[in-house]
């Protein structure tokens, strides 16, 4: 019997597969290493062959056209290749800001590294999903992978209580999810997104309500894991908790993957459901930039800001989901790079200052630290500034593309709260800078030296100014080649 | 159709109980009830392969995984101290408004079933070999990723639970240190 196999573009595949072999050997390094550094190393190897074949896809969906693999299961257009980059920065970086870290907080079991690169590959997955099967996938692979990092500090109550809030909560968004594929399926018979919107867009549809009902719980499950409110409960305890590395990798490679997640079906299915989903999100979207900025503004411990800034943040690309399908989607991009590169930024210094426990992020101990560590504080002032949205930084592009994004759609109200709210952060971002540089040292630092971390520092701060200052060069790739994103 | 009815209202009193019953082993009970009614359902359906699937793995294997963690544990039914006792209400609410949108959408479309002989044909060949199929072609990616979702789960097992006897006592030292700091 010959048997019909489907369509297996390979190229298309190779990033993540790049990263899951590399993840596969890794763990049978670990078998007979007690360190993790030579992990680390062949980590930090297979991110870049990755990157390389990142690259080389890119060339060719440039030239040629955009790839798809079984059917229209996965996905590589730009705009996946273009997370894929951002996903790849956020785990280098995190691999880096681990290096000497997890010996320093005796954490050092080689796992890790094999576990980031699998989350990694989850979120390419998810990323690059044409259907809801893969999407739910790539999505569980990815969770998994980090519900264990966040447990790492095991021993530790707050770590151990982070990773078990945001399993159980995260199993909670899975069930939700899992349950709204069932209902789009119900109503549709149909798994891929193009298909989807083919029956919803077709003559004879009667079942509106229950596909909405559906694109409401699926909507539930992602804005879960990109922590829009009220869905983002778990986000402060969960960041807190982790180990700092685990957190800046959780803030920036899990949410980049569930804001593509969203991005795709917003330019997919959900315009041919009820008006409904997309007020929905945008109420979502509203409160998550109200929520996220007030609460950052109480906190007394930076890393615990640095979370609900996080939160925040997600509003902000929220604004860009609800202009998916037009320029949204590249200005989504073009924030969640910045982000990246200033938020994961922001945590590698704090990983410098904090004690070996993470214990010691009071904004006290920031006091004087403009003239204790001058390297450290300015790099975290740059930090601050850009996620506070000031003039030459990346952060501040970003935010300008984002609510172009929104105006554009129509959202002048949720653009003006977004406006508002920025500017309640600077006082709270202000507020650390002004510490660092105006008040007497009050603790001994600890002396901390890694030049791995350094690197991760000195490379987010050119990466957050130059592309502050040069945004036309990543927004003109963005522009190249083919948008397939709706998966038509 | 009154074969479903009858099921489906063991398999609802069954999914209540595991929510509502205080002890673990009872809720476990009541959960096997629903796997096992799911099961007889997929054997109406046709799909004999699935059923048999359904009691192997589910109601068989995970139960008794289930029953394990229990008996080693030694979970009593302890109702836990309330803890946010305002979120109570709440939850119902929600619950119950939850509940109700999904009623609602499922009585307000209707979706009229096909004629007899066309369900006949669908159901037919519910062994291996139809799932065999869409396994392999339509939802090869789906199958792949599978195996890559069961390879985290097990290193991510193996690396929280292998180092447990270095790493509980270094955490414990740290612990104690970290007491004294706050005293």
């Amino acid at each position: 019997m010959t048997f019909p196999g489907p369509d297996i573009n390979w190229v298309a595949f190779t990033p993540p597969l790049v990263l899951l072999l590399t993840a596969a050997l890794a763990v049978l390094f670990a078998l007979y290493q007690e360190s993790g550094r030579l992990t680390a190393q062949l980590s930090l190897l297979g991110l870049v062959v990755a990157a390389l074949f990142n690259l080389h896809l890119f060339q060719v969906v440039r030239q040629t056209d955009a790839f798809t693999s079984f059917g229209l299961r996965y996905l590589a257009d730009t705009p996946a290749i273009a997370f894929n980059f951002v996903i790849l920065i956020g785990t280098v970086l995190a691999v880096l800001m681990s290096y000497h870290y997890l010996e320093r907080a005796d954490l050092d079991h080689p796992e890790y590294y094999p576990l980031i690169l699998l989350s990694a590959c989850g979120a390419m997955v998810m990323v690059a999903a044409g259907d809801l099967i893969t999407l739910l996938l790539g999505l569980e692979i990815m969770s998994l992978a980090v519900y264990v990092l966040s447990a790492w500090r095991q021993g530790s109550r707050e770590s151990e209580e982070a990773g078990m809030k945001y399993f159980l909560l995260g199993a909670f968004a899975s069930a939700f999810l899992v349950y709204g594929i069932a209902l789009l399926y119900g109503a549709s018979g149909h798994f891929v997104y193009a298909e989807i919107a083919a029956v919803l867009r077709g003559d004879g549809f009667d079942q509106l309500l229950l596909a909405t009902l559906g694109g409401m719980l699926v909507l539930a499950g992602l804005a879960f894991k990109a922590a829009l409110a009220p869905f983002h409960q778990w986000a402060p305890d969960a960041y807190t908790g982790a180990p700092t590395p685990v957190t800046a990798f959780m803030s920036v490679v899990v949410k980049a993957a569930a804001i593509a997640a969203l991005l795709r079906i917003f330019s997919s299915v959900f315009p041919d459901l009820s008006p409904l989903v997309g007020q929905v999100f945008a109420v979502l979207v509203a409160l998550t930039l109200v929520l996220g900025n007030l609460a950052a503004l109480f906190q007394r411990g930076v890393k615990r800001m640095l979370a609900y800034s996080a939160v925040a943040h997600a509003g902000y690309l929220g604004l860009a989901v609800l202009a998916a399908g037009t320029v949204g989607t590249r200005a989504a991009i073009w924030y969640l790079t910045a982000y990246t590169l200033m938020n994961v930024g922001a945590f590698a210094v704090l990983s410098l200052i904090a004690d070996r426990n993470d214990r010691g992020d009071d904004l006290e101990r920031f006091a004087g630290l403009g003239r204790m560590k001058p390297g450290l504080a300015a790099a975290l002032t740059v930090f601050l500034l850009s996620l506070a949205g000031i003039p030459p930084l990346a952060g501040f592009t970003g935010k300008i593309l984002v609510f172009q994004a929104a105006l554009q759609a129509g959202y002048v109200a949720l653009a003006i709260i977004g406006i508002v709210m920025s500017v309640v952060a600077v006082v709270y971002y202000f507020r650390v800078v002004a510490v660092m540089y105006f008040r007497e040292p009050e603790y001994e630092l600890p002396a901390i030296s890694s030049w791995a971390t350094s690197m991760a520092i000195v490379v987010t701060v050119a990466g957050t100014v130059l592309l502050g200052i040069f945004p036309g060069w990543w927004y003109g790739l963005l522009q190249a080649g083919r948008q397939l994103l709706a998966g038509m | 159709m009154a074969t479903f009815l009858i099921l489906a209202v063991v398999m609802i009193v069954g999914a209540v109980g595991v929510i509502t019953l205080k002890q673990p082993v009872h809720a476990a009970l009541a959960l096997v009830g629903t796997l096992l009614t799911l099961a007889v359902t997929y054997v109406t359906l046709e799909a004999h392969f699935l059923a048999a699937i359904q009691v192997i793995v589910y109601a068989g294997a995970i139960m008794v995984l289930f029953l394990f963690v229990i008996m080693l544990l030694n979970i009593q039914g302890e109702t836990p101290p309330a803890v946010l006792a305002w979120f109570r209400p709440l939850a119902y609410i929600v619950a119950v408004v939850a509940a109700a949108a999904i009623a609602t959408t499922a009585f307000m479309e209707p979706r009229s079933l096909p004629d007899e002989v066309q369900i006949a044909t669908a159901l037919q060949g519910g062994g291996v070999e139809p799932i065999a199929d869409v396994l392999f072609s339509d939802f090869l990616l789906a199958f792949q990723l599978v195996g890559v979702l069961l390879l985290t789960g097990i290193i991510g097992a193996v690396s929280l639970v292998q180092r447990k006897v270095v790493a509980v006592q270094e955490a414990r030292a740290d612990g104690a240190t970290k007491e004294l700091e706050h005293a």
